[in-house]
């Protein structure tokens, strides 16, 4: 754990313009997550992974000296979009470009203004302390009120060619203004040889009738511990999809806290897992205010000895009557070594409400594989047919049809590749 | 086109099959009739190439063996059946599904695959043949459907995917008389001289619109009695314990 210590060091060296105020914050964080400690089997919410890699590989954070120049070719988008770049940890704002009503700066500029923004860090999640300690790329997207961008904003967080075990610790705040709607994808991708780590915060606020639709792509080849943090006012609309695949060590943290009224919530999911593969997953829905509407559907593929964990729950405070809440987690297994954890949770201490939750786990039918095959469509094919059913329902509610391709693609070439092993 | 000698089949070491003998050439119909658990439906999977059955004697093929094939080869060989309880395929597109099936099979045969535009020209056609709404193609597999519907949609499938060799497993039970009406017209539609169809069954009322060539009656894992259509009625009023004796 000594190594932290000496990465906000370095970090407190290299950038001695920082306010002192950002210091302390800085170190206060520190000392807050090496008091906790990385979680342990101990930890009720955290205790299906193993966190100690975290602590085995001595990452270092990474310097201006890593964005080396870059192929065009890593931050082209897959969709007609806007786009905001980071290479290796680092802004590129020469890359990056949104439309009218929408400004992204620095949290370093907004913090020198003194404009009070949200930095806070809970007291039971290690990784954000970490994350407020060492955030070394931080950016505040905001959209005015009653703007409507008919494009996404493609966020592309690219880690590439670096050969030491870098780690960075991103905060991205998104703030959405009143009556307006955007789309956000929010990809983090790499194809380093050397492990690297993204510990990331990503903070979404939505003002009164706001419609936000995010689709987090996931495809880090390293490690990678996610937190991604919604607050919706009245009438707020969020819709999201969290899509995970190729990453070794996976934690994502999922918080909905409902602001007001009205406001609804879908939150999909889909991870992809192969080899030894580790993904683990917990959502919290807090309904703290009546007439809100929030629907869960997670589901993970599991191959080879990869595991998976989903931890959800939902909490339905006393005063929130009317709510209406699903929750549901289907998983399958498509080998006898690959495992699942899976411990959907209600909380509900209103009357008047409508809730649901449920979870099931299990392997491809034989019957319908074998129907499948009972029409001349061989047996990789009709795995394939069946895995793509399984996974198409969550797709089809993502806004941008670019996207619905990018990742139907992704999973079709993830089914190919465990058929050559 | 599908030779049947002494046929024995066991699941769990339960005998189920007892030495089935059955010759149907090119253009013949046959119905086997028989009671639940006579062995009927596990013959026509043991056809299809299902997995998990014990198997001695001989099925062939145009002269070759079956046994040993997965179902994909026998089905690209030009065996079909339409099972009595057709699966529902979560979130797979019928059409989508069909065009995988006939295409597997155009290229098997070296024949150029159809794009989607062509597919759906072919499919809307066929649709027609079985009396189904054009809505049931951007179904998924099934899902949904009544018990007609199903059937109604294994045999657009046989259809479409013109097989040599069709068994019909209890395709009419759970069917209305418009529904039976439907089923056998599109069987009828598929029948010509070089294609030959086993049609299994509880009742002769599937019968009367498909007039078979050769009845079989089975019990036991048996076939006892072999006839025309005149067995069929035989077996209709009488039943089947005459047969025991």
């Amino acid at each position: 754990m000594e190594y932290f210590k000496s990465q906000l060091d370095s970090l407190n060296n290299q950038w001695t313009h920082e306010p002192e105020k950002m210091m302390h914050l800085r170190n206060s964080a520190l000392e807050q997550f090496l008091q906790m400690g990385l979680p342990n089997k101990h930890w009720e919410d955290w205790q299906f992974t193993d966190f100690s890699p975290f602590d085995k590989t001595k990452f270092r954070i990474s310097s201006a000296d890593d964005v080396k120049d870059i192929d065009k070719y890593h931050t082209q988008s897959f969709t007609d979009s806007f786009s905001i770049i980071i290479l290796n940890g680092h802004y590129q704002p020469q890359l990056s470009h949104v439309p009218n009503g929408v400004t992204i700066r620095t949290l370093f500029d907004v913090f020198i203004k003194d404009e009070k923004v949200g930095l806070s860090y809970s007291e039971e999640n290690p990784f954000i302390a970490l994350n407020t300690s060492l955030m070394n790329c931080g950016l505040v997207v905001d959209v005015s009120d009653g703007i409507q961008i008919d494009k996404p904003i493609h966020y592309q967080f690219i880690s590439t060619g670096i050969k030491d075990n870098i780690m960075n610790h991103p905060r991205l705040l998104i703030r959405l203004g009143e009556n307006s709607s955007t789309e956000i994808i929010e990809h983090y991708k790499g194809e380093s040889t050397s492990l690297y780590w993204n510990n990331c915060v990503t903070v979404c606020e939505l003002g009164k009738n706001g419609e936000l639709h995010h689709t987090r792509i996931q495809e880090d080849t390293g490690y990678h511990t996610g937190n991604m943090e919604y607050h919706l006012q009245n009438d707020a609309r969020l819709n999201t999809l969290f899509f995970n695949s190729g990453t070794e060590l996976y934690r994502g943290d999922v918080n909905i806290n409902f602001n007001g009224q009205n406001a609804s919530a879908e939150l999909n999911g889909l991870s992809l897992l192969n080899n030894n593969q580790h993904m683990d997953m917990r959502i919290i829905v807090d309904h703290a205010y009546p007439h809100c509407t929030s629907n869960q559907l997670f589901k993970y593929i599991l191959d080879n000895k990869s595991t998976g964990v989903f931890n959800g729950r939902v909490i339905v405070q006393k005063d929130s009557q009317k709510t209406d809440s699903s929750q549901s987690n289907k998983n399958l297994l498509l080998s006898k070594s690959s495992s699942m954890n899976s411990n959907p949770q209600l909380e509900i201490y209103a009357d008047d409400v409508r809730c649901s939750h449920g979870s099931t786990t299990g392997q491809l039918d034989e019957e319908v594989l074998y129907y499948l095959r009972s029409r001349g469509i061989d047996a990789v094919m009709a795995q394939q047919l069946m895995v793509e059913g399984f996974a198409g329902e969550l797709l089809v509610n993502i806004k941008n049809e670019k996207t619905i391709t990018y990742l139907s693609n992704k999973l079709t070439s993830w089914l190919k590749s465990l058929e050559n092993g | 086109m599908l030779e049947i000698k002494n046929l024995h089949v066991s699941i769990d070491n339960k005998k189920i099959l007892k030495g089935i003998n059955l010759t149907i050439i090119s253009g013949e119909l046959h119905a086997i009739m028989g009671r639940n658990g006579s062995g009927k439906s596990t013959l026509s999977h043991v056809i299809a190439g299902k997995e998990g059955y014990e198997i001695e004697g001989e099925i062939l093929f145009n002269g070759e063996s079956l046994l040993g094939k997965s179902p994909e080869e026998r089905a690209l060989a030009g065996i079909f059946m339409s099972f009595q309880y057709p699966v529902v395929i979560s979130g797979v597109n019928n059409t989508y599904f069909l065009k995988a099936a006939l295409n597997a099979k155009l290229k098997a045969n070296g024949q150029p695959e159809l794009d989607a535009m062509d597919f759906l020209s072919l499919i809307k056609e066929k649709i027609k043949l079985v009396g189904m709404d054009e809505s049931y193609l951007s179904r998924n597999v099934n899902d949904g459907f009544s018990g007609g519907e199903k059937k109604q949609n294994e045999i657009l499938q046989l259809l479409t995917l013109e097989p040599t060799f069709a068994i019909l497993d209890e395709t009419d039970s759970g069917l209305d008389i418009d529904a039976l009406k439907i089923i056998a017209n599109g069987v009828n539609q598929y029948r010509n001289s070089e294609r030959g169809i086993l049609a299994i069954t509880h009742y002769q009322r599937l019968l009367d619109y498909m007039k078979p060539d050769v009845v079989h009656a089975m019990i036991d894992g048996k076939i006892v009695k072999t006839g025309d259509m005149s067995l069929a009625k035989e077996l209709e009023k009488k039943g089947y314990s005459w047969l025991i004796d």
